[in-house]
């Protein structure tokens, strides 16, 4: 997954250190060499307030790939919710379009319905994956998997019982 | 020699329907058998080679028992059953089957290649509604970084 840490949420958007300390306060973060938090680009990307959207493509380039290509990490519910709330119409019609691409190509590729008892949550959670959500925020046409293959291993590793009804904490 | 034998008795067999009747009989039976017990396969230019077999046809006499040793003593086959068992004593790890192998990696690799070893026998997918269910759910109790390899391993993904 992309992973952004502090320095470059303040230079991509021309922010002070403080500032972005502020935002990143309530996110999940990885602690990376020399101690540097690292967050999931996924979870910063609703900090950006809407005068700053023209600097989303640059923080895209200078996010890390920390390589782990299919797991969203743990409380991915609230946290994909957090990203749709940020999202705007196109990147909303986007992200949608890939969700039916996914369902079809999960219901295609299985007999049984172990991995529609989750999909709900998976549906949710297909915005935190980075080829999802480079054509979701980006409209990058060439991010997008091939679904046919990739939509049951994404299932398999992240289908879990989530809460879907629980109130996010303000 | 051989071959003109081969060619009379083709003639005689094709003379005559009950004959071939017989012919189509025995050869399916040892083409099959040779498959099973042998894991090699034969076509039919291979059965007419073998003497039980043309006697079986000509004569109302059974099949002889001799004729999966003579199976065996076909040129092809020996070459098959070598390889077979060379393959084997590799996959047992003994290094007299190794140094038997060419030197280098590249021809090792190439070698065994042509030996059939080219890695783990693909996996059926699971046939059943309620196989694959009860795969899955036995996927989903472990972690995540798990899954997949696992999913692969039973053909699921």
């Amino acid at each position: 997954m992309l992973t952004v840490c502090q320095t470059d949420v303040a230079n991509a958007l021309g922010l002070s250190r403080n500032t972005v300390t502020t935002r990143t306060r309530r996110l999940e973060f990885t602690h990376a060499a020399q101690g540097a938090r690292r967050y999931r680009l996924a979870d910063v990307l609703p900090t950006i307030k809407a005068r700053e959207l023209d600097k989303v493509p640059p923080l895209f380039e200078l996010a890390e790939d920390d390589g782990e290509e299919l797991f969203v990490g743990d409380n991915a519910v609230p946290r994909a919710r957090r990203l749709e709330g940020w999202l705007r119409g196109e990147q909303r019609e986007r992200l949608f379009g890939a969700q039916v691409t996914f369902t079809g190509a999960l219901a295609a590729s299985v007999q049984s319905s172990v991995l529609f008892e989750h999909h709900e949550s998976l549906r949710l959670k297909l915005a935190l994956t980075d080829p999802v959500l480079r054509w979701t925020v980006l409209g990058d046409g060439d991010a997008l998997p091939p679904f046919e293959h990739w939509a049951v291993p994404f299932a398999i590793t992240n289908a879990r019982y989530e809460d879907l009804h629980e109130k996010e904490c303000a | 020699m051989m071959s003109d034998s081969n060619e009379n008795f083709r003639a005689i067999v094709a003379s005559d329907d009950k004959l071939k009747a017989r012919w189509e009989a025995v050869s399916d039976k040892v083409v099959a058998d040779a498959a099973k017990l042998l894991g090699v396969t034969l076509d039919r230019e291979d059965v007419v080679a073998l003497p039980s077999a043309r006697l079986a046809v000509l004569t109302d006499d059974a099949l002889s028992d001799d004729y999966l040793n003579e199976v065996k003593d076909l040129e092809a086959v020996q070459e098959h059953l070598r390889q077979q068992e060379l393959r084997a004593a590799l996959e047992r790890g003994e290094d007299d089957a190794l140094a038997s192998l060419p030197k280098g990696r590249a021809a090792r690799m190439a070698a065994a290649r042509d030996l059939g070893m080219t890695g783990a026998a693909p996996v059926p997918a699971p046939s059943s509604v309620a196989d694959e269910a009860t795969l899955l759910r036995r996927l989903l109790t472990l972690s995540p970084a798990e899954r997949l390899a696992k999913a692969r391993a039973w053909g699921l993904a």
